[in-house]
């Protein structure tokens, strides 16, 4: 079941935010875990700043990146360790192992997590967790449910009936 | 590949990795995400520090859905649910979730109920008991 009567964060309505309640739903969580990374660095970065020089570049390549293994990188909390450089043959680059903790937002299939109901349509309705655009269907909109268009488009019980649990946050 | 597919929150199956990895519930990367903000103001003549999209998105999200707002509310929080020997992750969901009865405690996290976990119906209403009163004295 997913909760019902969702208005859109633009008009001036109470914002909604909803929790899922399906055992598929999507859901993201928050981790704060070490990971390990090859950083290549040109030569010109050598000398007194290399260490500062590698953590700027490491900020700058994976803060905001995505991958399906770690979800999305949020911000890097701390350096663990840099390894033994490696010089690459042929171009002079060196390449650092550097091992460092960052925090990790990943989504779990089955995993509930709450959302901002960014907008609403006939065809379902997007809502966002923090990085994450979530798109719901209205293929998976319970039937009991129906589209209401207007200035606050929503999705509604025909009774109206609280079966679900639905979060209005006054802003 | 192979392992992502059978991956299912419900049933606590998230992949080692993320398993023994430190969880962290939203007012917790709030708390981080704040400070690191803060530092990143600071140094915001360079140019090249600019503030990703990612991270300002979470930023706002943490900031919304942090159910405890004072450092040491959520100290208490993980102090208290970390005597119930859950798993980090399912530690987690309950602090960013709140459940308010047994009921909705173990639908959003079907794994406390898990036969051998020793956690029956009064332990659970025990634990939200708890979290509430750090809701209320905070």
């Amino acid at each position: 079941m997913i909760s019902v009567r969702l208005h859109s964060p633009e008009s001036s309505t109470p914002v909604s935010y909803f929790r899922e309640r399906q055992n598929n739903g999507k859901k993201k969580m928050f981790f704060h875990i070490v990971l390990e990374r090859n950083m290549q660095l040109h030569p010109r970065h050598f000398g007194r700043n290399l260490r500062e020089n590698i953590v700027s570049k490491l900020m700058k390549d994976v803060e905001g990146t995505c991958s399906g293994r770690h979800g999305f990188v949020v911000a890097i909390t701390g350096i663990e360790k840099i390894g033994q450089g490696l010089i690459r043959d042929g171009t002079g680059f060196v390449s650092f192992p550097v091992k460092y903790q960052c925090v990790v937002f990943r989504p779990f299939k089955g995993e509930i997590l709450e959302a901002v109901v960014t907008m609403v349509n006939k065809m379902g309705f997007f809502a966002e967790a923090g990085p994450v655009q979530i798109f719901v269907s209205n293929h998976l909109i319970p039937d009991d449910m129906e589209f209401q268009p207007g200035d606050t488009p929503n999705y509604t019980t025909s009774d109206g009936s609280v079966c679900f649990t639905i979060h209005f946050i006054l802003k | 590949m192979s392992g992502e597919e059978e991956e299912n929150a419900a049933e606590l199956k998230i992949g080692d990795e993320f398993l023994k990895a430190k969880c962290l519930m939203n007012c917790e990367v709030a708390l981080i995400l704040e400070h690191k903000y803060e530092q990143l103001q600071q140094m915001s003549d360079d140019p090249t520090n600019q503030i990703s999209q990612v991270f300002e998105k979470s930023l706002q999200y943490v900031k919304r859905f942090s159910r405890y707002k004072n450092p040491d509310a959520v100290r208490q929080v993980r102090e208290i649910l970390s005597r119930y020997q859950l798993a980090e992750f399912e530690l987690c969901v309950l602090g960013n979730l709140c459940p308010e009865t047994v009921e909705e405690a173990i639908a959003m996290v079907p794994s406390i109920k898990t036969k051998g976990r020793g956690h029956d119906d009064e332990a659970i209403e025990k634990m939200l008991n708890d979290l509430s009163l750090v809701k209320k004295f905070e």
